[in-house]
């Protein structure tokens, strides 16, 4: 079954380590929805991914992976 | 104001809005438990205006909307389940009350699902469905 899985643990850290925290500050969404998308619990709309890819300077495809 | 400062502020009121609750039925006096609940509701909204991180985001709203989902086909179905059971009590001619109940469910049910259908018609509408 093709699933989409993220690289946002290793971006965070790639990026100074920045928080889950600040990370959801910066793309507008809780750290709730931050930890869930780390644990491949939950798939995130285009409009928040690419908020997410945007917040660390990268493609779309560097952060999410569809398997 | 944090979320965390927001949500102990809550979970005092909600103390506070069961004692007037309890005071209120003890006294019989409705106008504390309505008084009560619009000032709980008017602190709430304010302090809530005052939070500035997000509390509420895209995954939250799935939830609930699985949840809205998962409730609306329980209930329905528990409702007429048990409605029916009413009514055949009725037909046995075990209790004609029953049969009022179980009407009353029965029609209650299908209300809810106007109103579902009406709801998901309405978004569907809104999210590009049939014109």
């Amino acid at each position: 079954m093709p699933k989409i899985t993220n690289n946002i643990r290793r971006l965070r850290f790639d990026h100074q380590e920045i928080t889950q925290e600040d990370l959801a500050h910066k793309v507008g969404c809780t750290r709730q929805t931050i930890i869930a998308l780390e644990q491949n619990k939950y798939v995130p709309s285009i409009e928040l991914a690419f908020k997410i890819a945007r917040a660390f300077g990268v493609k779309l495809e560097e952060v999410f992976k569809y398997e | 104001m944090n979320f965390n400062t927001y949500r102990n502020w809550r979970m005092t009121l909600l103390v506070i809005g069961t004692i007037l609750a309890a005071v209120s039925v003890a006294i019989g006096n409705a106008y504390i438990l309505i008084g009560a609940v619009a000032a709980g509701m008017i602190i709430l909204f304010i302090l809530r205006r005052r939070v500035k991180e997000v509390t509420t985001d895209e995954r939250n709203y799935a939830v609930a909307s699985k949840a809205a989902r998962l409730t609306v086909s329980l209930v329905g179905l528990g409702m007429a389940v048990t409605g029916a059971i009413l009514l055949a009590f009725h037909r046995a001619d075990l209790s004609a009350g029953m049969a009022q109940v179980g009407l009353a469910l029965l029609y209650a049910t299908c209300g809810l699902l106007l109103i579902n259908l009406s709801a998901y018609t309405y978004y569907n509408r809104k999210m590009g469905g049939k014109e």
